[in-house]
């Protein structure tokens, strides 16, 4: 059976428990890798995912039409992934700070990917304002615009947050396979 | 622009023509694309969770269904009062059941400094604080038994502006008397149902009532309970777990949420229910009698106990008083009166003319929920 949105929407705002949870249905795996990337741990993701779908449930009926309902989705799935990060007392994460000096490397990235560095490692690396807008865009293809509603800022903001969040996972990325590297070595005696 | 941010943009098609042209151009930047493509791909995997957790995770969701966004949710059981039990042998608990006749007001919504319900007020004060079976005159319980039993012999009265029920059955009643049968065969073949597909909100026979009200109209008749047994355990024996209103933005919603004992079937969440339009509601002697001022309301009966039943033999009743009021401008409540008596609870909500309302129920938690529009 095709999945319409707009009619399961409007079912599930009237109370009809089986099109919530057929929205549910759809839309969790996308709300479980936000909570999951954006948390970095199962456990907060679990706890954030748990309460994003609470909080769908409970707030459906004051969805408004106008809105694009994967947009509202994932704010609340966001939202909640903060919420779980500020809740704990969180390992010190360096700040970005946009003056940083990179080193240049001559490593390329497919090298790094290819080796199958964890790129969860390397996201949670990132500050957090630039991990969550590398999770909406590249991972559920939201327009700047959405990221920008979602998050409260202005698109060119996303556009700009964006482009520094490649550039540093990037960076993260090839300084985990130097890092990488550098363990087997010293294991390898 | 520098060169990261427009290879970033041109990845997610945020370039116009001429920066396109740039970037395709220039072998160092294409190889740049292509690499920050292939570390997107890396993001964006999808990652699953486990199927156990998430089936758990979604049953948890559903079982907090509810109707609207709100934070103004008015619990009528009032916090700030410590609630009672007592626990007495099952025949003093059938005396119990036939002296539970209360009917209530509690404070009207935006007549706040309205006498009449000042004094129901304080009747469902005393009822909190002290047992409700001891409070209440015997002579009267036995007056009340009398006139209950007539309601539950006969179906929900249809004629909204008679004084007494009439135990004849009319045309209307025996129009009743088929929907009754409709929904008791509704009923059955939902028993062949799984319970997550049970909720019926669509179902025009059970739920999904769309109503304006009008004077003397009467919106549904529904199977009113009978069921008179005190055992807790046994068919119809649901109990009132919550009654609240949720201010929403176009409507407030009257929930009325139970708790089922162990042994309820599932059919029957949240049991059999009528709603009526300007409908009889509990007459006799001690019968509650609305303020001069509310002209049109809905009646709600159900199948269910005002109370929450501790174990097999304690039974607490559950009743509190709203202190708090809802002074949204737009709403079309006026007041919410309820009663309880046997094994039927009564609502009552006074809204204003030309209200319009909707009613639907939920099967996890069982509840009966019902919109009641705001002011366009």
């Amino acid at each position: 059976m095709a999945f319409d949105e707009s009619q399961l929407i409007a079912s599930a705002q009237q109370g009809n428990a089986s099109a919530v949870e057929q929205l549910l249905e759809h839309y969790y795996d996308y709300i479980f890798s936000i909570c999951r990337k954006v948390t970095g741990n199962i456990d907060d993701a679990n706890e954030a995912t748990q309460e994003t779908l609470i909080s769908v449930v409970r707030n459906i009926a004051s969805f408004k039409s106008a809105a694009k309902f994967s947009t509202w989705v994932y704010r609340i799935a966001t939202n909640a992934a903060l919420d779980e990060i500020r809740k704990k007392v969180r390992r010190p994460t360096t700040e970005f700070n946009e003056d940083t000096v990179i080193p240049p490397t001559t490593k390329s990235l497919e090298d790094s990917l290819i080796d199958n560095i964890d790129i969860d490692d390397a996201l949670q690396n990132l500050p957090e304002e630039f991990r969550v807008v590398l999770v909406l865009r590249d991972q559920l293809g939201t327009s700047y615009e959405e990221i920008g509603e979602i998050l409260g800022v202005a698109s060119g903001t996303v556009k700009s947050r964006i482009a520094r969040a490649r550039q540093k996972m990037k960076e993260e990325l090839l300084g985990n396979k130097n890092h990488v590297r550098a363990v087997k070595e010293v294991n390898d005696g | 622009m520098d060169d990261f941010e427009l290879i970033s943009a041109y990845i997610d098609g945020e370039v116009n023509d001429e920066e396109r042209a740039r970037i395709e151009s220039d072998p160092r930047l294409m190889n740049e694309v292509n690499q920050i493509i292939s570390m997107n791909k890396k993001i964006g995997e999808i990652i699953p969770n486990d199927p156990e957790t998430k089936a758990n995770h979604i049953q948890t969701a559903l079982n907090e269904m509810t109707v609207a966004s709100s934070d103004s949710v008015i619990p009528i059981r009032s916090t700030g009062k410590s609630s009672f039990s007592f626990r007495r042998p099952a025949w003093i608990l059938g005396a119990v059941a036939a002296a539970l006749l209360v009917i209530v007001a509690v404070p009207l919504f935006r007549s706040t400094d309205n006498s009449t319900t000042q004094i129901a007020s304080e009747i469902i004060e005393e009822s909190d604080g002290e047992s409700l079976v001891e409070s209440a005159p015997l002579e009267a319980n036995e007056q009340d038994r009398e006139n209950t039993d007539l309601a539950e012999s006969a179906p929900f009265n249809s004629s909204p502006n008679s004084a007494s029920i009439d135990i004849e059955e009319s045309t209307d009643d025996r129009a009743d008397n088929d929907l009754v049968a409709e929904n008791e065969a509704d009923i059955s073949e939902n028993l062949e149902v799984p319970r997550s597909e049970m909720l019926t909100s669509d179902e025009p026979t059970i739920a999904g009532l769309q109503a304006e009200t009008s004077a003397n109209e009467r919106m549904r008749q529904g199977p009113v309970n009978t069921y008179t047994s005190d055992n807790p355990d046994e068919y119809g024996s649901f109990l009132l777990q919550d009654v609240r209103i949720e201010s929403g933005e176009s409507f407030d919603s009257f929930v009325i949420e139970l708790a089922p004992t162990s042994d309820d079937t599932p059919s029957m969440i949240p049991g059999p229910y009528s709603i009526e339009i300007n409908g009889e509601f509990l007459v006799g002697e001690n019968s509650y009698v609305l303020p001069t001022e509310i002209d049109e309301y809905v009646v709600i009966n159900l199948a269910a106990r005002g109370g929450i039943w501790n174990d097999e033999t304690g039974y607490e009743p559950s009743w509190g008083s709203i202190t708090e009021t809802i002074t949204a401008d737009e709403s079309n409540l006026t007041g919410i009166y309820f009663g309880d008596f046997e094994a039927n609870l009564t609502f009552v909500l006074g809204m204003e003319p030309n209200s319009t309302f909707r009613s639907y129920q939920t099967m996890n938690p069982p509840r009966l929920i019902i919109e009641v529009d705001h002011n366009s």
